[in-house]
């Protein structure tokens, strides 16, 4: 397995061309903060705020205008994104579509097959094998996109709202599955969310982004011991105070 | 099935009620039995004699299988450059919607004079029939690939190659499918058709009605249609097999 890189954002820029010819918007104005190795980030921010558009730019989707992503560590390996909506290849099966990223990077079929059947047991997805991605329930299918992020190895894997289409149930499972594998495989884990509770209860930091254009208003670390109780006093006292900073006057009238 | 079935019989005992009542004289419309028994002589005896049923079918089949395979061939290609370049796209669509609309049997003049009277004149006309249906859901078919794939393509640093691969052929499949199954039923109708103009060989169904109706047989005229109707059946329904087994993922 590659080893989880440190990410580091560096003064990130964008500006998008304004509506019918008018002059560009800044969507993202000099972002920066830093993930730790082996740590999770949640970002969060109000709808609409450029928070995907900052994921598309660290997966290489979209170049930035100016700034710099810096990778680190040794025998790191590239990005890996699970899409807000289910980006599975609907004409491939569960098995086909976690071996996706392993056929792109020339891993030889033998190795291939190991890793594959690795996720298939660790995710619980073996009876899900051979099935396609619409024979799914929602659940299965984010674990499904999540195995296909990570196979690969990637140093840095990036999520954006990866749960949002989720009912809540589903969802809390999802939180607790997702930690449950990142404790045993400590990869570098960037997900965005505008759900403040997601983020304090699965994250060791959360950067909070104002709209208008995208700024880092705060990084709040968490620094609270796994398993967490989502709404056990510390929790909550981290969550109000994210709250306050997302809803500052001035900041943006809209609310959650 | 039952019920596809139900709709066949309740045709005929339509047409049996007509001819009964007296509605249209058999020099007309030839009632069931006649067409049936019509349809036995085709099959042993042949039209004109000795020509037999299969035979024209055959022929007939082997030229649209040519012609179709032939749009498949160059429709495809083109569709899916079609759909996957704007350029390519403003320059050519103009082109195709232009001929589009032109009849493959108004080429018939033209196409005899280019291949002579045979085999090659009518699949270039089931070509024409074919090649338009086929080449426009490619085309429709490559660009109605959500964009989400090829960005979980691009994210995973997939070469162009991987991204037609793995996701725009794919994608664009149901399209192309359902492409050729209209490209087929086109360049079926229009192969008929075209035999009416005269086949050198002497054998094709369109060949084979023309003859019958020269000699005034109306009913292996009807009897003829029949078969017509009944091998686009069998093909639109291999077809529809190979669809579901190609589409498992749909």
């Amino acid at each position: 397995m590659t080893v989880a890189a440190g990410l580091l954002l560096e003064d990130l820029e964008k500006s998008c061309p304004g509506p019918g010819g008018s002059p560009a918007v800044k969507v993202l104005d000099k972002i920066r903060f830093t993930a730790r190795a082996g740590s999770i980030t949640g970002i969060v921010g109000l709808n609409g705020c450029g928070k995907t558009t900052l994921l598309r730019i660290i997966a290489g989707l979209e170049p930035a205008d100016a700034g710099r992503i810096r990778l680190e560590g040794e025998g790191a390996g590239g990005i890996g994104m699970v899409f807000q909506e289910v980006a599975l290849l609907p004409w491939r099966t569960v098995r086909r579509n976690i071996s996706l990223g392993l056929e792109l990077n020339g891993t030889p079929e033998a190795r291939r097959g190991r890793i594959v059947e690795g996720f298939l047991s660790v995710f619980g997805l073996e009876e899900n094998a051979d099935q396609y991605p619409r024979e799914l329930s929602g659940g299965t299918r984010q674990k499904t996109a999540i195995a296909r992020a990570l196979a690969p190895g990637p140093g840095v894997v990036l999520m954006d709202e990866p749960f949002s289409a989720l009912d809540a149930q589903t969802r809390d499972g999802m939180q607790k599955f997702l930690l449950r594998v990142w404790t045993e495989r400590r990869d570098t884990i960037l997900f965005v969310t505008h759900n403040i509770e997601e983020a304090v209860y699965m994250s060791d930091q959360v950067v909070i982004i104002t709209p208008k254009p995208a700024r880092v208003a705060a990084v709040i670390p968490v620094p609270l011991p796994r398993p967490r109780d989502k709404t056990g006093p510390e929790c909550n006292l981290l969550r109000r105070e994210i709250f306050s900073i997302l809803h500052k006057p001035g900041a943006s009238p809209r609310m959650e | 099935m039952v019920r596809s079935c139900l709709a066949f019989l309740l045709l005929l005992a339509l047409w049996e009620i007509v001819c009964l009542a007296g509605v249209l004289p058999s020099a007309l419309l030839p009632s069931p039995p006649e067409a049936a028994a019509a349809f036995r002589e085709l099959l042993s005896v042949g039209m004109p004699p000795g020509r037999l049923l299969a035979g024209h079918a055959l022929h007939s089949l082997a030229r649209v299988l040519a012609g179709v395979g032939l749009a498949v061939l160059l429709g495809v290609p083109v569709g899916l450059a079609l759909g996957a370049s704007g350029t390519f796209r403003s320059f050519f669509l103009p082109l195709i919607n232009f001929f589009r609309p032109i009849p493959p049997l108004a080429w018939i003049p033209l196409a005899i004079l280019w291949f002579g009277l045979g085999f090659f004149s009518s699949v270039y006309l089931i070509f024409l029939g074919a090649f338009f249906p086929i080449a426009l859901a490619a085309c429709s078919g490559v660009r109605g690939v959500d964009r989400l794939y090829l960005d979980s393509l691009r994210v995973l640093r997939a070469t162009r190659r991987d991204i037609w691969l793995k996701a725009l052929l794919p994608g664009a499949m149901p399209s192309i499918v359902t492409g050729v199954r209209v490209g087929l039923g086109v360049g079926w109708m229009t192969l008929v058709a075209a035999e009416f103009a005269g086949t050198r060989g002497g054998y094709g169904l369109g060949y084979m009605i023309m003859t019958a109706r020269d000699l005034q047989r109306i009913d292996e005229v009807v009897a003829g249609m029949a078969a017509i109707g009944l091998i686009g059946l069998g093909l639109e329904f291999i077809l529809e097999r190979a669809a579901r087994r190609l589409l498992r993922w749909m």
